[in-house]
């Protein structure tokens, strides 16, 4: 089991997340300090896992901040700032990738999807954090590895299915099948967490 | 419900669906789905959440210390130059009257009409020369912010400088800054907005609080509500350590000894 991260000594103190945001929006650019301390190791540690540089990963955390507070963007209604943050870090990864224009269509669905994903009632939120990814991390080790594989090389990679089988060397419909398996039993192992 | 049962393999297209593997005729059923089976719809969501979650399944990397800063600095740096383009509004507007009189002497008035035709022509050069004038007082204004702003962005840029944001306390609470400490330099620069300019006899002096007593580090007069002020630190102590910042009003034949009220402190 990876070793659990550092205290945080803000945790003795919280400023909701929300609360935060309203701050940042009106002006307080302290708040953004707040946020950077809260979220720049799952930005950072989720760009340097997608483009394994760290001077990139250290751009696109840049950006990511930067972006957060000059476009404006997110909604508290649509879901938590770590799903916000994750979802864009994530998007601006993949096109930093290069994902070439015959997948803007796929990027399209998955900014559709996320954004979905953004409402749903299980938010990455700050409060809960290092408890989720302890607990998603004991729920990944349970996966089969094959399942884990495609799973992994499809979120990170931003591959589709039939380049992970040309990657893997696997029919295709093997790639599917353990992409769906390991999503349905990931969701299934996470469940009680969730509830 | 008269809705038909869901087909067994519902939440493997719904998987598919999150994964984006379906036909589009299968796609389009599982939209079907969600206006009529609440469960669907739950059960995507979950589905969801669990593909995003798995940006949380790499062992947390703590991003290198500076990084910090840099991407403070940059925030507030891509944030500044949003006032110029505001301010920008009334050269715009100038430069359209300027030009509508300086047309005149293109138009052909009849010989009846000389007189009137002269008079309107002089009047016509005398606005264009007032707007000018203006125009003129206005774009030096403008460029003196673009310096500023300038200023500010590459000093923003440096990534040994130091970032700190002020608040105001109870003495001028709507008052706020940002303030860049570069230490390589010794320089100090801050942009203060709504800090009230003082009268000519006193100063607003920046301390640098550490483990002693405050250390001076230098004063300002701000000439506008928003302003920017750089000088020269007066003292190292005020470019190395992380600390935290105060600035109070003082006369400005005091000693440099904080005697004055606090108007701002930074965050931390």
């Amino acid at each position: 089991m990876p070793p659990l991260p550092p205290p945080d000594p803000r945790m003795s103190s919280p400023v909701s997340d929300r609360d935060l945001v309203t701050r940042l929006w009106a002006g307080d650019t302290a708040a953004l300090a707040t946020l950077y301390d809260r979220y720049s190791s799952m930005v950072y540690t989720l760009a340097l896992k997608m483009l394994s540089n760290p001077a990139e990963a250290e751009d696109l955390t840049q950006e990511v901040f930067v972006n957060f507070w000059q476009r404006r963007q997110y909604d508290a209604e649509r879901g938590s700032v770590g799903s916000y943050l994750a979802t864009f870090t994530r998007s601006r990864a993949l096109d930093r990738l290069r994902i070439t224009s015959g997948r803007a269509v796929i990027l399209q669905r998955f900014q559709r999807i996320s954004e979905a994903s953004a409402r749903s009632p299980n938010p990455v939120d700050y409060a809960t954090q290092h408890e989720q990814n302890q607990h998603l991390r004991a729920a990944l080790d349970q996966l089969p590895t094959t399942e884990r594989e495609v799973l992994e090389i499809a979120y990170f990679q931003g591959l589709t299915q039939a380049e992970i089988s040309a990657q893997l060397g696997i029919p295709l419909g093997t790639v599917k099948s353990r992409c769906r398996q390991g999503l349905l039993r990931l969701r299934t192992l996470l469940q009680p967490h969730k509830d | 419900m008269t809705s038909p049962p869901l087909p067994d393999n519902w939440r493997s297209l719904l998987a598919g669906y999150v994964l984006d593997d379906l036909t589009p005729e299968e796609a389009a059923q599982v939209e079907q789905w969600l206006d009529q089976y609440p469960e669907v719809a739950t059960e995507l969501a979950a589905l969801q959440a669990t593909w995003g979650s798995l940006a949380l399944g790499p062992t947390p990397v703590a991003p290198p210390p500076d990084l910090r800063d840099r991407t403070l600095a940059a925030a507030l740096a891509a944030a500044v130059p949003v006032a110029v383009p505001a301010a920008a509004g009334p050269e715009s507007a100038i430069a359209g009257e300027v030009l509508v009189p300086s047309q005149l002497p293109n138009a052909a008035p009849t010989p009846r009409r000389f007189l009137w035709a002269q008079l309107g022509l002089a009047l016509g050069w005398a606005a264009t020369a007032l707007a000018l004038a203006f125009a003129l007082q206005e774009n030096q204004r403008l460029r003196l912010a673009l310096r500023q702003t300038e200023a500010v962005v590459a000093s923003f840029s440096q990534p040994a400088n130091r970032l700190y944001t002020l608040a105001g306390t109870e003495a001028e609470p709507q008052a706020n800054a940002r303030l860049v400490v570069n230490p390589a330099d010794q320089t100090a620069l801050i942009v203060t907005t709504d800090l009230p300019p003082l009268a000519d006899d006193q100063v607003y002096r920046l301390w640098a609080l550490t483990d002693s007593d405050p250390v001076y580090c230098g004063e300002f007069n701000p000439a506008a509500a928003e302003d920017t002020n750089e000088w020269v630190l007066p003292d190292a102590v005020c470019g190395t350590a992380p600390v935290q910042m105060l600035i109070t009003a003082e006369r400005a034949d005091d000693p440099p000894v904080p005697a004055g009220d606090l108007v701002m402190q930074s965050e931390s």
